[in-house]
C-alpha cells in the first residue's frame, strides 16, 4: 500500500511540473508571436512613410536630370547665340571698312553732300553749321548747290557754315543749328548705331536662315 | 484485527496524497506568475520591437532614396546625353560658320547698301 501512494504522489507532482512547463512555454511562446506582430504592425505602417520616402527620392532624381540637361541644352544654345553673335560682329566690322574705304573714293563727295542736305532738311533749313573731320574739312563742297536744295525742300533760306570745330569720326557729317541748340549726327558710326538694330535682324536673316 | 490496522494507513496515505495536491497547486501557481510575468516583460517591449521594426524599414528606404539620387547624379546615360547635345551644337556651329561664310558678302553688301543707297 505504501508503493501505492508514492506512485500516486509521483504522479501528482511529476504532472503538475509538467503542466508548469507547459504553462511557460506557451507564455513565451505567445509573447514572441506578440512581439512578431507589432513588428509586422511597424513595416506595415511604415510602408506609407517608405513609399513616400522613395517617390520623393526618385522625384529628386527625375528633376535631377531634367535640370542637368537643360543645363547642357542652355549652354548649347549660348555656344551657338554667341557664335551667331560673333558671325554677325564679323559683317558689322567689315561694313565699317567698307565705310572707311568709300569715304576714301570719288563718289564720298557726293554722298557726303546729300547727307548734309538730308540732315538740314531734318533741320528745318535756316542758319546751319557743318561739321566735318579733320579730313574732308579740305573737301571742296558746293556749299551754294546745298543751301539751295534744302531751301527749295524746307521753304525757308537757308546758310551752311563749315565749322571751324572738327568731329572725331572717320567718315559722315554733323549739322546744327547756328544757337547748337538741334543737331543732326550723321557719321556712319552714328548712322550705323541707329540701324544696328536693324541691320542686325536683316544680317541674321542672310546669313542664317 | 484486519480492519482496525487498515484505518490509519489510509488516514496517512490520504494525508500524504493532499499533501502533494497541494504542492503541485503551488508548482502550477508559481508556473503562472512566472507565465504572467514573461508576458508583461513581453508587453514591455512591444512598443520596443514596434519602433525598431519601424525605424529598421525607414532606415532602408532612405538608404535606397540616396543610392537613387546618387545614381541620378552620377547617371552615365544623362553623360551620354549631355555630350550628344554639345556635340549636335558643335556640329550646328560649324554648320552655321560655312554659311555665314558662303553669305558674308552678301550680307555686307545689304548692310552697306541701307546705309550708302
Amino acid at each position: 500500500m505504501e508503493s501505492q501512494v508514492h506512485r500516486i504522489v509521483d504522479k501528482i507532482i511529476s504532472d503538475a511540473k509538467e503542466k508548469a512547463k507547459s504553462i511557460i512555454e506557451e507564455a513565451h511562446k505567445s509573447s514572441e508571436v506578440m512581439l512578431e506582430q507589432q513588428r509586422e504592425l511597424a513595416r506595415q505602417k511604415a510602408s506609407e512613410e517608405v513609399s513616400l520616402i522613395l517617390k520623393k527620392a526618385e522625384e529628386e532624381a527625375k528633376v535631377t536630370t531634367i535640370t542637368e540637361v537643360a543645363e547642357v541644352n542652355r549652354k548649347a544654345s549660348w555656344m551657338i547665340l554667341r557664335e551667331k553673335e560673333r558671325l554677325i560682329n564679323n559683317v558689322l566690322d567689315e561694313v565699317r571698312t567698307r565705310l572707311n574705304a568709300f569715304s576714301k573714293s570719288k563718289k564720298y563727295v557726293l554722298f557726303l553732300q546729300r547727307l548734309i542736305v538730308d540732315s538740314g532738311t531734318v533741320l528745318g533749313g535756316g542758319m546751319l553749321e557743318v561739321l566735318l573731320n579733320e579730313k574732308d574739312f579740305t573737301l571742296r563742297l558746293n556749299f551754294d548747290e546745298l543751301e539751295k536744295t534744302i531751301t527749295e525742300r524746307t521753304g525757308v533760306k537757308t546758310q551752311l557754315r563749315l565749322s571751324e570745330e572738327k568731329i572725331n569720326a572717320p567718315e559722315g557729317t554733323v549739322i546744327r543749328r547756328v544757337d547748337g541748340r538741334i543737331l543732326v549726327d550723321n557719321t556712319f558710326e552714328a548712322i550705323l548705331k541707329r540701324r544696328e538694330k536693324h541691320l542686325r535682324l536683316k544680317i541674321a536673316k542672310i546669313l542664317f536662315e | 484485527m484486519l480492519e482496525y490496522d487498515l484505518v490509519p494507513a489510509l488516514l496517512e496515505a490520504v494525508r500524504i496524497i493532499v499533501e502533494k495536491e497541494k504542492e503541485a497547486g503551488k508548482i502550477l501557481e508559481e508556473a503562472k506568475a512566472q507565465a504572467d510575468i514573461i508576458k508583461q516583460e513581453a508587453q514591455k517591449k512591444a512598443e520596443e520591437a514596434f519602433n525598431e521594426a519601424y525605424r529598421q524599414v525607414v532606415a532602408k528606404a532612405r538608404q535606397k532614396a540616396l543610392e537613387l539620387k546618387k545614381k541620378a547624379k552620377e547617371a552615365r546615360t544623362r553623360a551620354s546625353e549631355a555630350e550628344t547635345i554639345l556635340k549636335k551644337a558643335e556640329e550646328h556651329t560649324k554648320n552655321i560658320q560655312n554659311r555665314a561664310k558662303e553669305k558674308f558678302d552678301e550680307a555686307v553688301n545689304v548692310a552697306l547698301s541701307e546705309i550708302i543707297p
